[in-house]
């Protein structure tokens, strides 16, 4: 625990750093400095003279940022979707043949609209025009989904029930088929490297399993009988949510974000490695260990980022761990 | 039924052990860092390819890698040529020995046959019509069936070896049917659209392009002196020494001719650090392109000192840095010499490239002493020079950088730079340029590119700078293609809109002179043009670095492509 708050003390102040526009000044004369020989390189430099010491200090940061923020908005959505469709089941969403239709149009409609707005010159340019799109379709969009369902003189009306549960679990049996570095590489090859691209890939692969938790816990939690009575006695939804669902979500959703941040540390550090996702100039413990394959002679350039890697993997397990037995303790059903 | 089952499975598994890890074959194991993919003597696509295809096909002339001249190698001599006004003859006879496996002689009519193929409609051959237009015909001797005469339109230097630099493609096997027999060279050339519609044509084209022609063993043979004997895609690939092999016979010595090694095995090993494991463990006799850092820790070490010879002959690949002098931004040339002075090249040469790198002010190799301008300067990081040449450029230094008024809106000098994904050398001098550039407020991107997304935003002028490899060699420097302002159309090969109508002259003059003395002096000035320009700031000619083991003997080791002729060698006991 107190290593994780040390990383992402580490990490907060590298972006201070960064802020302030420092970075690991590379002195290509004192390239390949062992560790413990000078004063100012404590650890030694690598192959463009970069200090290792402070070099891997600012790689906290990178890897702070591909784990964390990432997680937490994966985890929000995934809790979102996962209990969303625990809820809602199969028959909770009606919509009618007319709506689906309309919405269908709007879409096509805007996709049209993107392309014209983003390649047409003299529209290109204006970011208004931008605004206007997305604002207009937004406010399209709401309006259409919240219109009263028709006249009294329009006929019988075919209505739709949304499988919304049968969807999003076939989704996440889609997904979840592909092994998550995989998705990764595949996602990250479409857009330019940079790191707020690799975060939102990471958010777009990693939401399923809080998304299933979430899920398989609503399910459960429905068939309890507070959650009837609640139910009965009237009680508004977003209470019956933060009251009764939530704390019973709380428990294996924290433990999966940090068996999922230690994995996400791995991958991150896997990318870089391999040179993908994240641009050359952002430091990362897997761009050093990759250089480090080049020169056997240089051990230190893989054995410090290797021990803060298995570090910070092993004390998110520990923490991980340590939070599901509590949650085995406090489990009724043990 | 259970037993039965286990029974099959054990016999399955022991017919599988039996299968595997046969004996590898005895030869010259070479390390290649990608798969050929396609052997098709037309349509091939990289180097290696070419590289294994010189062994198989052969031309009428080649390039004696140990002293860089030109050699006959079908031919028995060197062509004798004839000027005139507007075309010149070169004439060609083909060596007495020369024939085909089949044991049939080699005569003008494949040669004929060959050229024919290079302009044939429907076959994916736009490179060599584009490259070989120059040769307008073929006349065939009527006295002797082996010698015959190209008409060339003009005269320039680069044809004494270009007229000879075709594979020549045995017609029997190619050809079957003798369609194009039966057309002459000059009417394929002029009726190259109409043709394309006939019967005949489509279906020889459909026998050419078919896939079977870059992969089957059976189909990939020549006059060469190896066979393709077995090609195991993304693995290895085996040649073989034919037996016997018409060059074997040929009196006198000639070293062209000469294939001493039964077999030659090329691995394909893409990865850097696992083909340098299989070098250590002695898997493989030679190697080239080592990355620098075990290359030098090699060296060091007295184990492998015992076990390799190291090599790092100079090369003509030529590093530059590409600046887009379309963009509006970079428009001023001032500009664009600010940016070279932000490079430091003894600096990159040194610690990126253990100093074994040359140094260059321009795309004349230093070792070409008379063409080489040693005037100019090597560029070398100046701060307060480039500050000096943005001020002069109109730029302005303000808290949140440089600005400048063009065309009415107000521009801030923001650079984004491509270099290739994965080539740490491009990677860490793009960080040192960062690094520099930072120093002196400028903002720059790095953007790692796979190197066909590179081509295209190159094509479409979508950059601002780049780190580029460019492969030149000492017999050619018509470089119109790739500097003539004609070119600097989307598309066209000029991508950095580099020149001026003086420098358009410059090279007109350069591709069609040929007294030395004069070439030297419009060479050197075209040198010093491009250094003012700065629109291509060149770094450094970087030499290969190759290891060859000690066990073979008369390994020719090169500066030009690939670096290494194997086919003098022998491997000793």
């Amino acid at each position: 625990m107190s290593w994780l708050v040390l990383f992402s003390i580490a990490a907060f102040i590298s972006q201070i750093l960064l802020w302030q526009g420092k970075q690991a000044v590379a002195i290509p004369e004192q390239a390949y400095l062992p560790p413990f020989t000078s004063v100012e390189h404590l650890l030694g430099t690598d192959q463009l003279g970069r200090d290792v010491l402070y070099y891997l200090f600012l790689s906290c940061r990178t890897a702070w940022l591909l784990a964390v923020p990432p997680l937490i908005v994966a985890t929000a959505i995934g809790v979102l979707f996962g209990s969303g469709a625990a809820i809602l089941g199969n028959n909770g969403v009606k919509i009618t043949v007319r709506k689906l239709l309309t919405l269908a149009l709007l879409l096509v409609a805007y996709l049209v609209l993107h392309s014209i707005i983003r390649y047409w010159p003299p529209l290109s340019d204006y970011p208004f025009t931008r605004w206007l799109y997305y604002g207009s379709g937004i406010l399209l969009l709401c309006y259409v989904l919240n219109r009263k369902p028709g006249s009294a003189f329009s006929k019988k009306r075919t209505l739709l029930t949304l499988p919304v549960d049968e969807g999003l679990q076939k989704i996440i049996d889609l997904w979840s088929t592909l092994p998550k570095l995989l998705l990764l590489l595949i996602l990250t090859a479409f857009t330019p490297f940079s790191m707020l691209t690799l975060m939102g890939w990471i958010t777009a692969t990693y939401w399923v399993l809080p998304a299933r938790i979430a899920r398989a816990s609503v399910l459960q939690l429905k068939k309890g009988s507070y959650y009837e009575t609640a139910q009965a006695l009237g009680i508004p939804f977003n209470r019956v949510f933060t009251h009764f669902i939530l704390p019973s979500l709380k428990g294996p959703i924290l433990t999966n974000f940090c068996f999922a941040a230690s994995g996400l540390l791995g991958v991150g550090s896997t990318l870089a490695y391999l040179g993908i996702g994240i641009p050359a100039d952002v430091p990362s413990w897997g761009k050093m260990l990759a250089n480090a394959r080049f020169s056997v002679e240089a051990w230190w350039l893989l054995v410090f980022p290797a021990a803060l890697l298995l570090g910070s993997i092993f004390s998110l397990q520990v923490l991980g761990h340590s939070l599901s037995a509590q949650n085995r303790d406090k489990s009724v059903t043990k | 039924m259970k037993n039965y089952c286990a029974k099959c499975l054990s016999f399955i598994f022991i017919c599988i052990l039996s299968c595997t890890s046969k004996p590898e074959e005895t030869g010259i194991r070479i390390r290649f860092d990608q798969d050929p993919e396609s052997l098709h003597p037309l349509s091939y696509g990289n180097a290696p390819a070419l590289q294994i295809l010189n062994h198989v096909y052969q031309s009428l002339l080649t390039v004696d890698l140990a002293d860089k001249s030109i050699r006959p190698l079908l031919a028995a001599e060197l062509p004798s040529v004839r000027k005139t006004d507007s075309t010149s003859l070169f004439t060609f006879s083909i060596r007495p020995e020369a024939q085909w496996d089949n044991g049939s002689p080699i005569t003008a009519q494949d040669v004929a046959f060959s050229l024919k193929l290079l302009h044939s409609p429907l076959i994916d051959n736009e490179r060599w019509r584009a490259q070989y237009e120059f040769i307008k015909d073929i006349q065939l001797s009527q006295r002797d069936p082996r010698s015959f005469t190209l008409v060339c339109s003009g005269y320039t230097p680069e044809m004494r070896l270009m007229a000879g630099d075709f594979f020549v493609l045995p017609s029997y096997q190619f050809d079957p049917k003798g369609t194009l027999a039966s057309v002459s060279y000059q009417l394929i050339r002029q009726k190259f659209d109409s043709l394309a519609l006939t019967p005949t044509f489509k279906a020889f084209a459909t026998i050419i392009n078919n896939v079977a022609m870059a992969r089957d063993t059976s189909l990939i043979k020549g006059s060469g002196p190896y066979r393709l004997r077995k090609w195991n895609a993304g693995q290895s690939i085996t040649l073989e020494k034919k037996k016997p092999w018409w060059g074997d016979g040929v009196n006198p010595h000639v070293p062209a001719l000469q294939a001493r090694p039964s077999h030659i095995v090329f691995q394909i090993i893409p990865d850097n650090a696992s083909a340098i494991l299989a070098l250590k463990a002695s898997q493989l006799e030679l190697m080239d392109n080592i990355p620098l850092i075990p290359f030098l820790e090699m060296q060091r070490e007295r184990k492998y000192q015992q076990l390799f010879n190291f090599h790092t002959p100079t090369s003509y690949e030529l590093i530059f840095m590409g600046v887009n002098g379309q963009n509006p931004i970079l428009q001023d040339r001032s500009t664009r010499q600010a940016l070279a002075h932000l490079l430091d090249i003894p600096q990159i040469i040194n610690s990126l490239q253990g100093g074994l790198a040359t140094p260059t002010v321009g795309f004349v190799h230093p070792q070409e002493k008379e063409f080489y301008n040693s005037d100019l300067p090597i560029l070398k990081f100046d701060k307060p020079k480039a500050r000096n040449l943005l001020l002069a450029a109109g730029w302005r230094q303000t808290s949140t950088g440089w600005e400048k008024k063009i065309n009415g809106k107000i521009h801030q000098l923001k650079l984004d730079l491509l270099h290739k994904v994965g080539n740490s050398d491009f990677e860490n001098m793009s960080l040192l340029f960062q690094q520099n550039a930072k120093s002196l407020g400028i903002p720059v991107t790095l953007q790692a590119l796979e190197s066909s997304q590179i081509s295209e935003r190159l094509q479409t002028r979508k950059f601002d700078l780049y780190f580029r490899t460019l492969i030149g060699n000492p017999f050619s420097y018509n470089l119109i293609p790739l500097l003539h302002t004609s070119n600097a159309k989307n598309g066209g090969g000029n991508v950095t809109s580099f020149g001026t109508a003086e420098t358009d002259l410059l090279l007109e003059k350069i591709a069609n002179e040929e007294l030395p003395e004069e070439k030297a002096l419009l060479l050197k000035s075209l040198q010093q043009k491009m250094q003012e320009e700065s629109n291509m700031i060149f770094l450094y000619f970087s030499k290969n670095r190759i290891a060859v083991s000690k066990q073979m003997d008369s390994v020719i080791i090169s500066g030009l492509k690939p670096g290494y002729d194997v086919t003098r060698a022998f491997l000793k006991k």
